[in-house]
């Protein structure tokens, strides 16, 4: 387990990490979600030791790491650059702190076809020079260095930010099944929401040097604690004082009209449902056709909101076309 | 960042930095703070305290004010001179459609392969009193067999040997120019003039302003060219010092005119660095084109530029393959104007005896040795300068540019004043007059570059590699050694080879340091053009001359063409 504990990281004056507090478990996907600059990655590598807090401590296992020099601290760490040593071959890469720690040579031997196998990287690849990999292909060598020293804890430091699309997909599925099958800790930096909500057992979603909300994937969407939170994972509608008074008008909930609300666009229906929901006349202003799914953008009074239909063949909504959108008061996001 | 407490990996780290440290610091000042110094102390301090008695002296002297005034109009003619023909050569090889571009590059590169005393002297052989070319003219025609000489020949012969610069600085910055700028412009209907001058030409200006200022320095510290060439009609303060330096009366006289000499120059390249600060351009383009290379639409000036881009390639080509030709010649031909019956004999005559051999054995040896020094020690001092970024090696950094700020002659008068008697800072061995002062000076003028250069390769080695390899449990010593120091060898031996090219024929530096017994090449072939030197001596320099070429190509080819290829990852 890990426990950040009133920790706080300075750079000369400026403040980077302010008291922070955040528990990790065993086993868990642990993801530093937030905007870039936020403070996420100064924290994981207070973690690994590259960085040491001002005030607070660290605890592993309840062992105090504030200070414990990095290599002692059995934390693997993948780079956003895979810091792959370029003079080596991937095999020299793999098995170079093993070399250096003195391993006998059977033994490194064994690691290192274990992690290929692990990474799916073939013995053709072992010989080249890192340089000859592709992107992704690089980010496996940097997996298996990591894993090759059996660390207690991975840390991930935005490491599918320099692949494509379809690859960090891909990836994220194999880095996902690397956890369960080693049942190790990862610690995983992004400022990707779709990637940290995909992969996460817990998330912490940092904001100018604090966290603003730890929780599972769910939590941090659907409840989301803060203005910023809210706004920054998935997408919500603004809704205005006046539509919250007619939200309020069909009496299943008094919401506040002075604060500032929120609703998620999964959240807005057009299809009636069974329990009894706010009913909002709208006349569809604009359709953005995505393949899998259309969002709509509806005119609600003087309001926009948008919502996003799956294109099963059930919603073709032309500009024009009057709807009922149904909101459940329940699901109002308010700060 | 908090630094609590100090584990073993950081007391280790903070003992060698101590260590180096140190030895850099004492390094430092007893060959680059000491003896400049001691130039000042010695120009104004004699037997009866402070007197300004030799400074006035040389400002109430005609000939140092005349070798002043000249060293000036050579800087300031050479900077106009070299950037036309610079500005010229670099545009017919990278922007306009010429035919046998590729061919003309060749040809103006050959300058760089000859170097600056090799130059000097094919000149000299060519179109000196004795010259071949003077012979031959004067077979059939009156003329004054002393035509090259003066102002004009120094002006000349620098020009063509400096245009290398603009080849290597300049090529890039024009084939960096986004071609839909060009093309855009064209669409304006703006005249293919008006695109060179408004939108070629002003991209090009930083590096113009970077190159001046080393042509500017190169005029007013040129030493080879005004000696062998200029006569007494144009002498310039560097010969003026080498000739006052060689004798014990007159030495304070050259040590005052040094220091004026590097006092001229610290204010010259503050002017021009000043200047060149005001103008910096870069490209906005967010997705750049190739340039395509501009055929010139006026058919009339299409002509001329093609006839003066062979006419210049020739200039530049014409040494060089001279000073080949003069190699197989006897010397009863060459002095009788005619090529003849080519022969080995002169290289027999250097490649059998070991005291004709000598010269290019010292050369070489010389400029290995220091070149390999300079490279390790800057590759300790550039580690500590990247590691440790604090006021105390931000003034180091300053203190080793010194060599590049001071002229060569300074330098060595410096080393050569400074270190004639025992002194404690060298725990009292003397330098002057031994084998060791020249390596002494070699390294120390390689100072600047191979620190600059090494320190940009350091800088260019990704961070993340040092910290996964902390990460991963390497010591600091395994990581320098296994991870950064292979990275930063490419750059490293490129550095090696070029500052091994720019020594092998040194004179400049090499005249005033040099061991009588261990002639360098460039002493020896500046001393086969004085008229006193025995004619078969002459066409051995022809052969050092070949040797230098030869081994000058070879290193263009490996640390230019490598540069181009194995970029520091």
């Amino acid at each position: 387990m890990i426990q950040f504990q009133d920790v706080e990281i300075r750079y000369q004056d400026f403040v980077a990490i302010h008291d922070l507090n955040l528990t990790i478990h065993d086993g868990e996907f642990f993801t530093f979600l937030g905007p870039s600059g936020c403070g996420k990655t100064t924290t994981l590598r207070a973690l690994v030791g590259f960085n040491v807090p001002s005030k607070g401590k660290i605890y592993l296992d309840g062992e105090d790491i504030t200070n414990k020099p990095i290599e002692k601290r059995g934390i693997g760490m993948v780079f956003q650059s895979y810091a792959l040593f370029p003079t080596m071959t991937v095999e020299e890469n793999i098995t170079f702190a093993l070399k250096q720690r003195k391993i006998a040579k059977p033994e490194i031997e064994k690691r290192l076809a274990d992690m290929a196998e692990i990474v799916n990287l073939t013995k053709e690849q072992l010989k080249k020079r890192v340089d000859e990999l592709s992107g992704g292909q690089q980010q496996r060598v940097a997996i298996a260095r990591a894993l090759a020293l059996s660390p207690k804890i991975l840390a991930l430091d935005e490491p599918l930010s320099n692949l494509d699309a379809k690859l960090r997909r891909q990836l994220r599925l194999e880095l996902k099944r690397l956890q369960t099958d080693f049942g190790i800790t990862v610690i995983y930096v992004t400022h990707d929401q779709e990637e940290a909500l995909t992969l996460s057992d817990n998330i912490a979603v940092f904001n100018n040097g604090y966290v603003e909300q730890t929780g599972s994937p769910k939590e941090i969407y659907n409840h989301s604690q803060t203005e910023f939170v809210c706004n920054f994972i998935g997408d919500a509608n603004l809704v205005t004082p006046e539509l919250i008074e007619k939200i309020n008008q069909c009496g299943l909930k008094k919401l506040d009209k002075s604060r500032k609300s929120y609703v998620r666009t999964n959240k807005i229906s057009t299809i009636k449902p069974d329990f009894l929901t706010a009913e909002l006349e709208a006349e569809v202003i604009a359709v953005e056709y995505y393949g899998v799914y259309s969002k709509y953008t509806y005119q609600v009074e003087s309001d926009k909101l948008y919502n996003i239909e799956k294109e099963n063949g059930r919603f073709d909504y032309q500009i024009g076309d009057k709807v009922k959108l149904y909101i459940n008061p329940e699901d109002i996001l308010q700060y | 960042m908090n630094t609590k407490k100090m584990d073993g990996y950081q007391v280790r780290k903070y003992l060698q930095t101590v260590v180096l440290a140190a030895v850099v610091l004492w390094a430092v000042i007893a060959f680059l703070v000491y003896p400049n110094f001691n130039i000042l102390k010695t120009s104004f301090v004699g037997k009866n305290g402070f007197s300004l008695d030799a400074f006035y002296r040389i400002l109430n002297s005609e000939r140092a004010i005349t070798s002043f005034r000249n060293s000036f109009l050579l800087a300031v003619t050479l900077s106009i001179t070299v950037n036309i023909v610079g500005v010229f050569i670099t545009l017919v090889t990278e922007y306009f459609d010429i035919k046998g571009a590729k061919f003309l590059k060749a040809c103006y590169l050959a300058t760089f392969i000859c170097g600056g005393i090799v130059l000097v002297t094919a000149y000299k052989f060519m179109y000196g009193a004795d010259g071949i070319f003077t012979n031959v003219i004067a077979h059939f025609l009156p003329i004054n067999k002393e035509w090259f000489g003066g102002f004009g020949a120094v002006l000349f012969t620098l020009t063509f040997s400096r245009t290398t610069n603009h080849l290597m600085f300049l090529s890039n910055a024009i084939r960096s120019i986004d071609n839909q700028t060009i093309e855009a412009a064209q669409c304006m209907g703006v005249s293919q003039f008006k695109i060179l001058w408004k939108i070629v030409l002003p991209t090009l200006r930083p590096n113009l302003f970077a190159v001046t200022i080393l042509v500017f320095l190169y005029g007013f510290n040129a030493l080879a060219a005004p000696l062998v060439l200029g006569g007494e009609e144009f002498q310039t303060i560097n010969p003026l010092i080498l000739s006052f330096s060689q004798t014990l009366t007159t030495r304070n006289y050259a040590a005052i005119m040094a220091m004026i000499l590097g006092f001229l120059t610290i204010i010259l390249i503050a002017v021009l660095n000043h200047i060149e600060k005001k103008g910096n351009y870069m490209s906005v383009s967010k997705v750049k084109t190739k340039l395509r290379k501009q055929k010139i639409q006026n058919p009339i000036v299409n002509v001329i530029v093609h006839i003066l881009a062979y006419l210049i390639a020739a200039i530049n080509l014409i040494p060089a393959i001279m000073i080949v030709i003069f190699s197989f010649m006897s010397v009863d031909n060459f002095y009788a104007g005619k090529i003849g019956k080519l022969t080995l004999n002169n290289y027999l005559q250097v490649f059998s005896s070991s005291y004709v051999f000598r010269p290019i054995l010292v050369s070489i040896g010389y400029s290995a040795l220091g070149v390999i020094i300079a490279a390790a020690l800057m590759l300790m001092v550039g580690r500590l300068i990247q590691k440790h970024k604090n006021p105390a090696t931000t003034f180091l950094e300053y203190v080793l540019h010194i060599p590049w700020f001071l002229p060569g002659t300074m330098i060595a008068l410096g080393l050569v004043m400074t270190y004639d008697i025992a002194r404690p800072i060298l725990f009292n061995q003397i330098l002057t007059g031994t084998m060791s002062i020249m390596l002494v000076g070699y390294i120390i003028v390689k100072i600047p570059f191979t620190l600059r250069m090494i320190k940009a390769a350091y800088y260019g080695v990704d961070n993340s590699l040092e910290e996964a390899a902390r990460n991963l449990g390497i010591s600091s010593f395994v990581t320098f050694f296994k991870i950064i120091l292979p990275i930063v060898i490419p750059a490293t031996v490129s550095v090696m080879l070029i500052n091994f090219a720019s020594l092998l024929g040194d004179y400049n530096l090499s005249v005033f340091l040099f061991h009588p017994i261990y002639q360098p090449l460039g002493v020896v072939i500046r001393n086969a053009t004085n008229p006193t030197a025995n004619p078969d001596s002459k066409m051995l320099t022809f052969v050092y001359a070949v040797v230098i070429m030869i081994i000058n190509t070879a290193v263009a080819k490996i640390a230019y063409g490598s540069a181009g290829s194995k970029k520091v990852r």
